[in-house]
């Protein structure tokens, strides 16, 4: 199993420069909302998986790693382990970036701190595991074409859904009928609200420690759940 | 006794093909030839030994061991060697090596380095560079690099010039001298075979038709050759394809015993088949062509 993750490791050495240089690129954006760097980030780790994906299925290594000393269980946990090894190196990369324009920029970038504390941290993590969390069951059933295809799709059918709920909302002020902003600021502006109010509340009810707590555990609880369905799945499939 | 490898009732039902019942029994330090048309199950019975793909039903042995059950420990001690080699491109040969490696506990470093040296794979060439013959030499290397005591190969000589061809089947006889190592290879070029199998096993549209030793083969199968009129009702219980024209025919018995005693002295001629001679007139059998 560790085999696997060196393996994702060693075929994954040519990304990590060209994945540093487009935080980099992305982040010199200039971009000073954090939630907007945070979706920024969790995207380019979402490549950054998809390519470790693609990597192994241009080359059509399945059957290879189905014939070595390994089950497919291994072969799942492994690519479970390499994942959360590149969203953690990611994550990395993604302060180290955010630290660069916080001294590029000094006081203009000062509230970009909380990137830095527990709460950012865990609002870069949660995501990008729960996206994992959806991907590799797909992956591992269908391969990486329709995983993907069907990961986008869903993305397009909460966003729809989302943009439908954004639209015919009442407006926030009375007699203002238009959505001057435009769709997509309207449509951020509405869902970090929306997750600052469930974050508001969670630590109003729980305390914001026992809140992450409960956040990090529920995620687990979705990773194991993905990871035993990605077993049962990929256990079934022909190579 | 314990095979080194041994197939019971294996099935593989996919839409449009099933893989039926097939069994066969391989002992160590032999060799067996895995013939018959495309789209027979050669390809499907070496990855269901390997559980690349699921047995539908069935039993699958490997060097005494359930292959499911014993997974790991099973693969550890087996070698093989895909149709498509599946390496990454743009990785260089000895990289290859050292991918594979931490995979088996028994890898020889060593070994694999003087594979690369005898097969002249240059191990700072990227695998993308290679032709398929050379990619067919990487695969034979990392397959024979942790000294696996059952090797498995899908069509390994396919790709592969004359020569190396020749000094890959003088390889495996070699490797089978220890007694302990076996090789089951599937292949459409039957010479091949006749080299150096002990064993044949001959499948036709998912169907077992015969697994026996090389020997008996060319002793109970023959071509007959002769005449039109020779075609009675009789001589027909006799064939197992027939390929006619107006001057004779041919064709092939799996009696051959019986049909040297029964139309040697009306003038045909019975004489000893070839691997290629069964494989083609098996394949025409009952309009199976």
């Amino acid at each position: 199993m560790l085999s696997l993750v060196r393996k994702d490791l060693r075929i994954t050495r040519l990304f990590w420069l060209p994945a540093a240089f487009s935080y980099v690129v992305f982040l010199l954006l200039a971009v000073l909302d954090p939630y907007l760097l945070v979706l920024t980030g969790v995207f380019l780790t979402m490549l950054l998986v998809a390519t470790l994906l693609l990597i192994d299925d241009l080359s059509r290594t399945d059957p290879l790693f189905a014939g070595l000393p390994l089950r497919r269980r291994d072969i799942v946990t492994g690519r479970y382990l390499s994942g959360g090894l590149v969203i953690a190196a990611s994550l990395g990369l993604f302060l180290a970036a955010v630290a660069g324009l916080r001294a590029l920029l000094g006081p203009r970038a000062a509230h970009l701190g909380v990137l830095f504390t527990l709460r950012g941290v865990l609002a870069f993590l949660i995501p990008a595991l729960i996206l994992l969390a959806l991907t590799l069951p797909l992956y591992f059933w269908k391969g990486l074409g329709r995983a993907a295809l069907s990961v986008l799709g869903i993305l397009m059918g909460v966003t729809i859904v989302v943009l439908s709920a954004v639209r015919s909302s009442p407006p926030e002020k009375p007699g203002d009928g238009t959505v001057k902003t435009g769709f997509v600021a309207e449509l951020l502006d509405r869902s970090t609200a929306a997750v600052r109010g469930f974050v508001s509340w969670g630590e109003a009810a729980m305390g914001g420690t026992l809140f992450a707590v409960a956040l990090v555990l529920a995620v687990i609880a979705v990773l194991y759940v993905s990871w035993k369905l990605s077993v049962r799945l990929y256990s079934r499939r022909d190579l | 006794m314990d095979y080194a490898l041994e197939v019971k009732a294996l099935r593989k039902d996919y839409p449009g093909f099933t893989l039926r019942d097939v069994s066969f029994a391989l002992p160590p330090g032999y060799i067996m030839g895995l013939i018959g048309p495309n789209g027979a199950g050669k390809t499907t019975i070496i990855k269901c030994i390997l559980n690349i793909v699921r047995r539908t039903a069935g039993e699958v042995r490997v060097l005494g061991r359930d292959n499911l059950r014993h997974e790991r420990e099973v693969k550890a001690r087996v070698g093989f060697v895909l149709d498509e080699p599946p390496f990454y491109g743009y990785l260089k040969v000895g990289t290859i090596g050292s991918v594979i490696a931490p995979f088996y506990e028994s890898w020889d470093r060593a070994l694999f380095r003087r594979l690369c040296a005898e097969f002249e794979l240059p191990l700072r060439k990227r695998v993308s560079a290679l032709s398929r013959g050379m990619k067919m030499k990487l695969a034979l290397a990392v397959a024979l690099a942790h000294r696996a005591e059952l090797i498995l190969m899908d069509e390994p000589t396919s790709g592969l010039d004359p020569v190396f061809r020749r000094e890959l089947l003088e390889r495996l006889s070699r490797l089978i001298q220890d007694g302990r190592t076996s090789v089951l290879f599937s292949t459409h070029i039957t010479s091949d075979l006749e080299r150096v199998t002990d064993y044949i096993t001959c499948l036709r549209a998912g169907e077992l038709l015969f697994s026996t030793t090389r020997d008996e083969i060319l002793e109970k199968w023959a071509i007959i050759k002769g005449g039109n009129e020779l075609l009675t009702a009789e001589t027909r219980g006799l064939i197992r394809g027939l390929q006619s024209g107006p001057h004779g025919f041919r064709a092939l018995t799996d009696r051959a015993e019986e049909a040297r005693r029964q139309l040697a002295d009306k003038g045909a001629v019975v004489e000893r088949g070839t691997l290629d001679d069964i494989v083609f007139f098996l394949a025409r059998e009952n309009g199976h062509a």
